[in-house]
């Protein structure tokens, strides 16, 4: 099982056609994916358009791979839930999304085993081959760093910035 | 540390009662070193009955001013206290303490006032409260706040004194030298105990015409204070429903007014009146005790800093290091106090992060925002709330977001709210502040090559300003403190 998103915000169409029409050419009928608001209809694959919280997760823990745009949310999830995730970035320029930070999330979130990058479709068909061997092993534990939460339990119980 | 004070009494005409002024302070616990008492002009018995306590006791002093005529309460008083204060050299004496003449006083009130302020090191203006004594013997307290000491009593930490500059020669001095006191980082307050109970001898505000004209001059006095129109108007209003009514309140707003359009004289100190305004919007946004509240724990807190626990004199009362426990005086409460928090964030990436920090907030009242129904399920205990979603693009959804946020400040009333981005967060953190909130901004994890455009913006006011990417920190900027992961 294939769990794609894309998040609520923006359609994310270049990822979605791709997942799609690859699917359809591998005859791939466990691929479920939330599309957003689009005018797209994928032919190949079992879509939403949104999910609530509890059937995104519902989804997200049934699935063996996740694909996605490189969004934190998606991305911390899937390490949260020691998926492997194979993301694409969007970009500015095609304007899907204000600009291009995903590029830099999908970049620094790439040391991580588990996290696979396709920086433009032709990678992503290419990737998704791969996608039943990725290693989704790498967990990362359900809360931040102990640091951080340190830093701010500091700040909460007093202290000020300059002394965390 | 020394437990040397001077009193400074001014007084006129207070034959009557003044014997027990004199008597109760004479049996004090710990007495004064010295007590100098200026007759303003009295035509009474008033001079006969100072010679006679001052051939009994050496530490007691006159000054006498000539007869002005006319006393006046604010400015008349003031000048006769520096008569008094003109002869004592404030070096040898750890406090001071303006006192009326017309008092009766528990006998070892300078002493639980001295034992308050040795236990709390910021606090450095304090005070009993006030009693009127019926014919039945049964006492009815004064009406105070306890953001101030009384004017009355006014014990102050020498030390203190002299960094307020001290008190303002005109009728309010005594409401604005607790907002002075706060200003320049003191603690000014007053308490209701049974051993700082002071009797007065003789009823407020009765020697002079009506009910009227005090409530004239207290317009008047906030006038010159600085205090803001909007503010007193309120302040009026809440007081039309108290006695005297309708008439108390609108004694207040008109001798406001009245100041206002005849152009009568304020007080002129710019940095002042900025602290005062930012004070009454706090008072009325959070009720005054929450506000003073806050107040004083910045204060406390800014004192640690600076002084460190080090240095603080007790065994065993640092606050850091380790679990901080409950301890004698109001001033370590702050330390193991349950505080309200208000996390917000809007969705996706921004709220998975916000649930990542649960275990900070743990043992904390907290309470959740963002901009889908549908995370209520994540929440857990923490109560729930939703607001619009904004961005750069869709600004004529911003006032309606705006107001939800103030709301749900006004409901809350967090003492930090935590913020994960993106533009709701922004502006939660920026409302916060007028209520007196401290905040906390975690740039998004996402933001990983420079920070996100809310997250530049909200720079000095967010209190503690995170990024989550090491190469972003700057020195006055963003800090470094681990992640989100």
């Amino acid at each position: 099982m294939i769990f794609v998103t894309v998040g609520a915000q923006m359609p994310f169409d270049r990822l979605v056609t791709t997942v799609d029409r690859w699917a359809g050419a591998r005859g791939r009928a466990d691929v479920f994916a939330q599309i957003g608001e689009t005018d797209y209809r994928p032919s190949h694959i079992r879509w939403a358009r949104f999910l609530d919280p509890a059937e995104f997760m519902r989804r997200f823990e049934a699935a063996g791979a996740i694909v996605a745009h490189a969004g934190t949310g998606s991305i911390i999830t899937a390490l949260q839930l020691g998926k492997p995730i194979l993301v694409m970035p969007r970009r500015a320029s095609m304007r899907e999304t204000r600009n291009d930070h995903q590029v830099a999330t999908a970049e620094r979130f790439a040391r991580f085993d588990s996290v696979a990058v396709a920086w433009d479709e032709k990678e992503l068909a290419a990737r998704l081959e791969e996608i039943d061997s990725l290693d989704g092993r790498q967990a990362v534990g359900p809360h931040a760093s102990h640091v951080l939460v340190g830093a701010i339990r500091g700040f909460i119980d007093g202290a000020d910035a300059s002394s965390l | 540390m020394s437990r040397r004070y001077v009193l400074i009494s001014p007084c006129r005409n207070e034959a009557d009662f003044m014997r027990k002024t004199l008597d109760t302070v004479i049996a004090q616990s710990v007495p004064p070193a010295k007590w100098v008492i200026v007759d303003d002009g009295s035509t009474d018995d008033t001079p006969r009955i100072l010679r006679e306590y001052c051939r009994q006791h050496d530490w007691i002093e006159v000054v006498t001013r000539e007869n002005r005529g006319r006393r006046a309460v604010g400015p008349g008083v003031i000048d006769a206290f520096y008569a008094g204060l003109d002869t004592v050299t404030l070096d040898g004496f750890e406090y001071l303490c303006k006192l009326d003449i017309d008092l009766e006083l528990p006998p070892t009130y300078f002493e639980r006032v001295m034992e308050e302020m040795e236990a709390d090191p910021a606090l450095a203006n304090f005070s009993g409260k006030v009693y009127l004594r019926e014919d039945d013997g049964r006492l009815i307290p004064e009406r105070m706040g306890d953001e101030n000491a009384i004017g009355a009593a006014k014990f102050y930490r020498t030390t203190c004194f002299k960094t307020i500059g001290g008190f303002v020669r005109q009728v309010s001095w005594d409401g604005i030298d607790g907002h002075m006191c706060r200003m320049k980082g003191w603690v000014a307050r007053s308490e209701d105990s049974p051993e700082l109970r002071i009797i007065h001898l003789r009823q407020m505000g009765s020697s002079q015409q009506s009910i009227w004209v005090g409530r004239l001059r207290w317009g008047f006095g906030k006038y010159f204070m600085g205090s803001a129109l909007y503010y007193v108007t309120a302040v009026a209003f809440y007081r039309m429903f108290e006695k005297p009514y309708i008439v108390g309140g609108c004694g207040i707003l008109c001798g406001y007014l009245k100041a206002m359009f005849t152009g009568a004289p304020r007080f002129e100190n710019g940095e002042f009146r900025r602290f005062l305004r930012r004070f009454e919007l706090h008072s009325l946004l959070l009720g005054k005790g929450r506000a003073v509240d806050r107040y004083h724990q910045q204060i406390r807190r800014s004192r640690q800093r600076t002084t460190g626990a080090g240095s603080d004199p007790s065994p065993g009362s640092s606050p850091q290091g380790g679990e901080p426990q409950a301890q004698e005086g109001p001033h370590r409460r702050i330390f193991s106090r349950k505080k309200k928090i208000l996390g917000v964030s809007s969705g996706g990436g921004h709220w998975v992060e916000l649930i990542r920090l649960a275990p900070a907030f743990e043992g904390h009242d907290v309470a959740l925002v963002t901009v889908d129904e549908a995370y209520r399920g994540e929440a857990g205990s923490a109560r729930f709330y939703t607001i619009r979603d904004v961005t750069r693009w869709n600004k004529w959804r911003w006032v309606q977001t705006c107001v939800k946020l103030a709301w749900i400040l006004a409901r809350e009333r967090p003492d930090v709210v935590v913020s994960t981005g993106a533009l709701p967060g922004y502006f939660c953190l920026r409302i916060a502040k007028w209520f007196g909130a401290r905040t906390v901004w975690l740039d998004s994890i996402a933001n990983a090559e420079e920070l996100s455009m809310s997250g530049q913006k909200i720079g000095k006011h967010a209190d503690l300003w995170l990024t989550q990417w090491p190469h972003l920190a700057r020195q006055n900027g963003p800090i470094y403190r681990g992640s989100v992961l």
